[in-house]
C-alpha cells in the first residue's frame, strides 16, 4: 500500500469513526427524548383533566 | 448561481468539510440567542427536551448555512474571504451540498416538532426557508436593502427557543426579534465598509457597492438610533430589569459613540487607518448583541433565586 493509499484509507476511517458516532448519538438522543416525554405524560394528563374538571365547574 | 458540482479529481470530502457547510460561527449565535430564548421563558422545560430543542435548531440552522453555500457558490469562489469553503475550494460537489442542507432541514423540522411543539418546528422550517430562498435566492442578488430584510432570518432562533418552552409567541419573544433584526442592518454595513472590494468583485448589491460608503455611514447612524428603543423597551417586559436596562444604556450608548464616529468620517480619514474604527465597530456590535442576551440570562438567572426587583415596572 502506497503512502498515499494509506493516507486516504487512514482518512476514510477517521469519517466512518465520525459519522458512525453521530449516528448513534442520534439514536442516544431520540431514546432520552422518549424516556422524557413518557415522564412528562402523566403531568400532562393530570393537567389536562383539571382544566376539564375546571371548565365542567365554571359551566 | 452556477454549476458547482466539480470537485477535485480524487479528492475524498472530510467530515470536517461538512461541518463546515453548517457555517460553525453563524450557529454558535444561533444557539446562544435560541438558548436564552428558551431559558428565560415563564414556563421551565426538560433539560433532555430543552437541550434536543436547541441541537435541532442549531441543525436546522446550519443545514440552512448549507443551502446558503450551495446556492452562493460561486460568488464565494470570488471573493477572499469565502474562497476557502467546501464548495469553491473543490472539497464538496454543489449537488451533495444541496442534498445535505435539504435532509438536514426536513430531520431538523420533523424532530423539532416532535421534540418539542409544532409551532417551534413551523418557525424553524420558516427560518430555513426565509434564509435559504428569500434572502440567499432573491434579496441577496437584488437590492441594497438584503440585509435589512434578510435580517429576519437571523432574529427569529430566540422567538423559537421562547416558542420550544411555551408553546406561543409573546411580546417578549417578538422584542427579543426586533432586537437582532434592528441590529443586523448597521453590523452587516460596518464590516461591508472595510470588505467593500470583496463585495463589488463578487457584485453583490450591498449599500456600499450601489450607493457608495458616504450612504452607507448614513444609514448606520439612523438604523443604530433606530435600534435604541428596541433594545431598551425589554427592560420594561417580565423578562427584563434594572440590570437588563443598565447593561444596555451602557452597550448602547457604546454602540450609538461607534455609529457617530463612522459617521463623521470621510474616505481619506478611513484609508489613512485602514478602517479602524470601521473595525472597532463591527467588534462592538457583536459585543453588543452578546451583551443584551447574557444579561437576560443574568436577569432569569437573578429572578430564579427570587429577585423579582417587585418596584420595577413592566410597562410592556
Amino acid at each position: 500500500m502506497s503512502g498515499a493509499d494509506k493516507n486516504a484509507s487512514g482518512r476514510r476511517k477517521r469519517n466512518n469513526i465520525m459519522i458512525g458516532l453521530v449516528l448513534f448519538g442520534f439514536v442516544g438522543l431520540v431514546f432520552a427524548i422518549t424516556i422524557a416525554k413518557m415522564a412528562s405524560g402523566p403531568t400532562d394528563v393530570a393537567n389536562s383533566q383539571r382544566i376539564s374538571t375546571v371548565q365542567g365547574q365554571t359551566q | 448561481m452556477t454549476d458547482t458540482s466539480v470537485i477535485k479529481a480524487g479528492y475524498e470530502a472530510d467530515f470536517g468539510d461538512y461541518v463546515t457547510l453548517l457555517k460553525p460561527r453563524v450557529m454558535s449565535l444561533v444557539v446562544f440567542t435560541a438558548l436564552v430564548g428558551l431559558l428565560v421563558a415563564p414556563i421551565s422545560v426538560n433539560p433532555v427536551i430543552g437541550f434536543a430543542s436547541i441541537l435541532f435548531i442549531a441543525i436546522g440552522g446550519g443545514a440552512s448555512g448549507a443551502l446558503n453555500m450551495w446556492w452562493d457558490a460561486d460568488i464565494d469562489a470570488v471573493m477572499k474571504r469565502t474562497q476557502d469553503r467546501p464548495i469553491p475550494a473543490g472539497r464538496v460537489s454543489g449537488n451533495n451540498a444541496m442534498i445535505f442542507g435539504l435532509w438536514l432541514s426536513v430531520i431538523a423540522v420533523l424532530m423539532l416538532g416532535l421534540t418539542a411543539n409544532y409551532l417551534a418546528a413551523g418557525l424553524l422550517a420558516f427560518t430555513i426557508f426565509f434564509y435559504a430562498v428569500i434572502y440567499t435566492m432573491w434579496l441577496k442578488r437584488a437590492t441594497p436593502q438584503n440585509i435589512v430584510i434578510g435580517g429576519a432570518a437571523g432574529a427569529f432562533p430566540p422567538m423559537i427557543g421562547w416558542a420550544v418552552a411555551t408553546g406561543s409567541i409573546g411580546i417578549e419573544s417578538i422584542l427579543m426579534f426586533a432586537l437582532i433584526f434592528m441590529w443586523t442592518p448597521p453590523h452587516f454595513w460596518a464590516l461591508a465598509l472595510f470588505m467593500n472590494q470583496d463585495y463589488t468583485k463578487a457584485g453583490v448589491p450591498m449599500l456600499t457597492v450601489t450607493h457608495g460608503r458616504r450612504a452607507t455611514r448614513n444609514h448606520i447612524i439612523v438604523y443604530t438610533v433606530a435600534l435604541v428603543p428596541v433594545a431598551i423597551a425589554v427592560a420594561f417586559t417580565s423578562i427584563g430589569g434594572p440590570l437588563y436596562f443598565a447593561t444596555s444604556v451602557a452597550l448602547n450608548a457604546m454602540f450609538l459613540k461607534g455609529a457617530y464616529d463612522i459617521w463623521q468620517r470621510d474616505e481619506d480619514q478611513a484609508e489613512a487607518d485602514k478602517y479602524d474604527t470601521e473595525r472597532k465597530v463591527f467588534r462592538v456590535s457583536l459585543y453588543y448583541l452578546f451583551g443584551h442576551f447574557a444579561v437576560l440570562l443574568v436577569e432569569a438567572t437573578a429572578k430564579g433565586f427570587g429577585l423579582n426587583w417587585a418596584a420595577w415596572p413592566q410597562w410592556i
